[in-house]
């Protein structure tokens, strides 16, 4: 019988393996440990390779691989409860801003994390009735000096 | 060059033409004969027989980083895709290569895989090293943090409250995780 020693992999070869993850099983690991933490909450959504599509129950982002011209499109989770489906009303790296019938959110679909904007939105109003003319009103604003 | 034939058994044996070998030693002492063409995918083997002039085809080449186990796993997947290549010059048939690829990796352990990810690594054949690690991926996508932690040797380094607190956090995440 063989002797076979337990070795561990390098980390970058574990990064590597991490960053061909969906977004669902990034946020569940990083609670592995403080290293895996660090890392993952670095994580960006690369620029140019990825578009999101969306409709009002579903948010697919499509990677669009130039070298060999496939398609691979992948459905997100939405980290929130829905009652009446959710809609899409800016996008930028990834970062999507997010209007469902308890108002404003801002998700990061990379890592999972999400953050509500509870400031713009009163959700009292109906949000069946709100949704049709909002997205006309709000879209993504980058400020340089905080990357933000 | 020759063209050689990449199988391994009852392939040559009565050509008058031998086919060229390289031989490669693992860290455990095995010495491999293998079909030069196969030999070259190994982008460390290649290397070393382009730079060194004073290399001849009795040159036993040392690979200390790689066990036998791992090298029969190696040569496996370098053989049939010397096949494949062999066979449709142009574009392996997708499908074929689909299939043993899946068969392939389902026959191997995870202390298998990951020792032969840490062989390809070595031995940089960056095709067979980019499959296995989609291969990993696949395995651990569904999985616990536990399983995960296990998986890769990783020790848990939060506080109790930390990871109490982080769970919480994500726990959308917790949802349908496989029960293993």
């Amino acid at each position: 019988m063989m002797n076979r020693i337990k070795q561990s992999l390098p980390d970058h070869i574990i990064f590597g393996i991490l960053g061909r993850l969906p977004g669902k099983s990034l946020a569940r690991f990083k609670c592995v440990c403080k290293l895996w933490y660090a890392f993952l909450s670095q994580l960006k959504f690369h620029t140019d390779d990825k578009v999101i599509l969306s409709s009002d129950f579903l948010v697919q982002p499509v990677n669009f691989e130039a070298s060999s011209s496939t398609i691979k499109a992948v459905q997100l989770d939405f980290p929130l409860k829905v009652r009446s489906g959710f809609k899409v009303i800016g996008s930028c790296n990834g970062l999507l801003l997010v209007i469902y019938d308890e108002g404003f959110v801002m998700w990061n679909t990379w890592t999972g994390g999400y953050e509500r904007l509870s400031s713009l939105y009163n959700p009292a109003e109906n949000y069946l009735d709100v949704k049709s003319y909002i997205e006309y009103y709000f879209g993504f604003g980058y400020d340089h000096s905080t990357d933000d | 060059m020759s063209s050689s034939i990449a199988s391994s058994s009852s392939s040559s044996s009565s050509s008058s033409k031998k086919e060229k070998k390289i031989s490669l030693k693992t860290s455990d002492g095995e010495v491999f004969e293998v079909e030069e063409p196969v030999a070259m995918q190994l982008e460390i083997v290649r290397s070393f027989f382009a730079d060194n002039e004073d290399v001849t085809e009795q040159t036993v080449m040392p690979l200390p980083n790689v066990s036998t186990a791992a090298m029969h796993g190696i040569l496996e997947y370098c053989r049939a895709h010397e096949e494949f290549r062999r066979r449709m010059p142009e574009a392996a048939p997708e499908e074929e290569v689909r299939a043993f690829e899946a068969g392939y990796v389902d026959r191997k352990s995870n202390e298998e895989l990951k020792e032969m990810i840490l062989a390809a690594n070595y031995l940089n054949i960056s095709k067979l090293l980019d499959f296995l690690t989609g291969v990993a991926a696949k395995r651990i996508e569904n999985k616990s943090v536990e399983y995960v932690r296990a998986f890769f040797g990783v020790e848990n380094d939060f506080t109790p409250e930390e990871e109490a607190n982080l769970r919480r956090e994500y726990e959308w995440a917790f949802e349908g995780v496989d029960e293993d």
